[in-house]
């Protein structure tokens, strides 16, 4: 019975995140966006503060609210739907639902805003990336490929890669564009990891990622592989 | 020797202690909800967000936003900062902490900059960069709490922590998670079980303690506690205890140090209540070329190694190779070779191995398909009247199908034969009436006299039609000798391992194998992971 109970929270536990040495969720911020085309001057973003005649949203980019505007006001860091007027200002602002759509914010029009930010805020949107791994002869045949990142806490089997041939995996990623993603290759286990040319224990691989980037990287050596 | 380790255990332990106390709280922040997303490794809070810092800086706002990765935090709302008798507040505040640069901005007059002193402000371009607030969907928010504590470039410690989407979890009082950059905190001295969850206690940059809850077989469940410390790429040591509980605890070591551009080590330690092992190796690379001593302790047998590797040699269209030599001992009490009549003669025997290792290069074949092969052969002679033989040859035929599928067949041959001289082939390989596992004598065994050969053929293929959906199907054959009715490899085998994302967090790993044709028998094994 003990046992018993003891697997019921064992599993639990399995089932909760785990923040150490287990992976982490695939990346996934950013609400599908409705598949209708958005009117014109409707536009998604997260308000930072609503202070009556003007809006702050997220990048620090401040706005022009109508006199008239139908507003939501407890806003703050939340994802809001704003709708301008001919002259530029907010007319109707509202909490968004995940399945509204809103052109993106970097859309709204440069006259719009009383204080422009000099760059757009980086929107965490979701590229692919393929990471393409060639190995050494003696990878065994039969073995799989894993990469390990910092975001499962390098968990070594995190992800699977899709072989190839005999000398190469790969794998297709969605991650936040932008945001430096670190990783490095095993064959499923830290002891069976990868080594440099000298056999040291190299950084790991960092890539930025871009839309459709494809990078390629060798394996010089493997941890437990020196004949 | 049980003491030498059991002290390098506690010096890990104290070192751990040490790392410890260095772990220091960057901020700690408090609201009526904080969501934590591991994918984004960020916080957002909403609800009377307050934020005291380890510097004595103070803030409160309505929302935040902390992304954990760059170190930055956005205050949203009624956003104002107090350190000592200095206060400073604006509609939104954004916070560099590595920078220690405050931007306050303000709908009325745009955004002023100072530094964590909260010294004179003075106007500064806004930069859209500092003032991100991205858009994180709540519902696929990783863990809920009502307080962060974020040991910066480290970890952050949820209190009370909840796992929304995760329907099984037991909600609990902390949780830490780690998101430090160093590799090797992934490093790990405990050994294989069914079953593996670590929980964070604590830790920093450099240092992390866990607790592993686990499933072993012959033990069931069981915890074990484990600690990193790591030095960048330079060196990582990691302790551990299983089953505290129990009287046959196990107390492990597993350390790396870099001691030069070409020069490494490590060490691998285990101690129970009966034995220890120890395995230590040192690795140099010459040039292209690589050189590795190695010393293993196992209880009260020992081994020692020096090989010598040379770089991979291109020759003809694309073919390489390297050689490798070996010169080592071994040392058994009672003899290392035990069918011997003078076995106590032989209590400690030199050997020599010279290795040649060549692959060709990957070939287009027809059908779209690529080949390579690779061959090894190595042989051992031992300061006794002895030599051991071997060789292997693999041949890897490949067709990309599309994108998403792949097709693997792979044939492998190993042969090695041990061959003992003046007349004593016999007496290590004697005849005998070997009965099979399921119970059937087989008298072919007889024919083995050392020699003995592995074939087999694997057909794998490999469907990803997602980033976070892959299939991998194997099937095996295995014709060996000797081989018979459950000794040996199984005749034939069936595999399959699904990796896919039913929920935004929860990512599952289920695969199941069977082997087939044993006389008759089957085993099937499956396994499970969740990959959150």
């Amino acid at each position: 019975m003990i046992a018993r109970f003891a697997l019921l929270a064992l599993a639990a536990l399995a089932a909760a995140p785990a923040g150490t040495a287990s992976a982490a969720p695939a990346t996934s911020p950013s609400p599908a966006p409705s598949a209708s085309v958005p009117p014109a001057n409707e536009f998604r973003s997260v308000a930072l503060a609503f202070e009556g005649a003007r809006l702050i949203v997220s990048g620090g980019g401040v706005l022009r609210v109508a006199a008239t505007c139908a507003c939501a006001h407890d806003i703050a860091g939340r994802a809001v739907i704003l709708t301008l007027g001919p002259d530029g200002s907010i007319v109707r602002l509202r909490l968004a639902l995940a399945a509204d759509g809103g052109r993106p914010a970097k859309e709204i029009p440069s006259t719009a805003y009383v204080f422009a930010p000099q760059e757009n805020a980086d929107d965490a949107q979701l590229v692919t990336v393929t990471i393409d791994v060639t190995v050494p002869n003696q990878t065994p045949p039969t073995d799989d490929v894993y990469l390990s990142s910092e975001r499962s806490g390098w968990n070594p089997a995190e992800i699977r890669l899709n072989r190839i041939d005999a000398l190469h995996f790969s794998a297709e990623l969605k991650l936040p564009a932008g945001v430096r993603f670190a990783y490095r290759i095993t064959r499923g286990s830290f002891s069976t990891g990868e080594r440099d040319v000298a056999f040291q224990l190299p950084p790991p691989h960092a890539i930025v990622p871009k839309p459709g980037a494809v990078e390629k990287i060798t394996v010089d050596n493997w941890a437990d592989i020196t004949n | 020797m049980s003491r030498t380790l059991a002290f390098a255990f506690g010096l890990g332990a104290f070192g751990a202690t040490l790392g410890a106390a260095d772990a220091r709280v960057t901020y700690d922040l408090r609201a009526g909800r904080v969501a934590f997303f591991a994918d984004a490794v960020a916080l957002v809070a909403h609800d009377r967000v307050r934020i005291a810092f380890a510097s004595g800086l103070h803030a409160e706002a309505d929302a935040a936003y902390a992304d954990l990765g760059h170190n930055r935090l956005v205050l949203a709302g009624h956003a104002l900062l107090t350190y000592g008798g200095r206060h400073a507040g604006g509609d939104a505040v954004a916070l560099d902490l590595d920078a220690r640069r405050v931007d306050i901005l303000d709908a009325t007059q745009g955004d002023r900059t100072t530094s964590f002193d909260l010294g004179a402000a003075r106007a500064a371009p806004i930069a859209g960069s500092r003032f991100a607030f991205p858009e994180l969907e709540e519902r696929r928010a990783y863990i809920r709490a009502r307080r962060a504590e974020v040991t910066a470039h480290a970890n952050v410690r949820l209190l009370p922590a909840n796992f929304p989407n995760s329907p099984g979890a037991i909600p609990v009082p902390a949780y830490l998670y780690t998101y430090a950059s160093n590799p090797s905190l992934g490093a790990n001295s405990l050994g294989g079980a069914t079953f593996d969850q670590p929980y964070g206690i604590f830790g920093n940059p450099n240092q992390l303690l866990t607790a592993d809850f686990r499933y072993e077989t012959g033990l069931g469940p069981t915890v074990a506690l484990q600690d990193h410390l790591v030095d960048g790429d330079a060196a990582y040591l990691v302790t551990s205890i299983d089953s505290p509980q129990r009287t046959d605890r196990l107390y492990a070591l597993s350390g790396y140090q870099r001691l030069g551009p070409h020069l490494s080590q490590t060490l691998v330690a285990e101690v129970d209540n009966l034995t220890a092992d120890l395995a230590y190796t040192l690795t140099a690379a010459l040039g292209r070329a690589s050189s590795t001593l190695s010393v293993t302790l196992e209880g009260p047998d020992s081994f020692e190694d020096l090989s010598l590797r040379s770089p991979d040699v291109r020759f003809w269209h694309g073919w390489s190779a390297h050689a490798r030599g070996d010169y080592g001992l071994e040392s058994i009490p009672g003899g290392v070779f035990g069918a011997a009549p003078d076995r106590l003669a032989y209590e400690t025997v030199y050997h020599r191995i010279a290795e040649l290792f060549a692959a060709s290069p990957l070939v287009h074949t027809p059908l779209g398909t690529t080949l390579q092969t690779t061959y090894d052969y190595a042989r051992t002679w031992y300061d006794f009247p002895t030599r051991y033989d071997a060789f292997t040859a693999n041949a890897t035929l490949s067709k990309t199908v599309s994108k998403q599928l792949s097709l693997i067949v792979n044939y492998a041959a190993t042969y090695d034969y041990d061959i003992y001289f003046n007349g004593l082939q016999g007496l290590f390989y004697p005849p005998v009436n070997e009965i099979a596992p399921d119970g059937t004598p087989w008298p072919g065994y007889n024919a083995y006299t050392g020699a003995s050969q592995y074939r087999g053929v694997t057909i794998s293929s490999y469907y990803a039609p997602r980033p976070d959906t892959s299939l991998r199907l194997t099937l095996a054959t295995a014709h060996d000798f000797p081989q018979f009715g459950g000794y040996g490899r199984a005749p034939a085998a069936l595999s399959f391992d699904l990796r896919l994302r039913p929920l935004p967090n929860v990512g599952i790993d289920l695969g199941r194998g069977d082997q087939f044709g044993w006389g008759g028998q089957r085993y099937t094994e499956w396994t499970f992971a969740v990959l959150p």
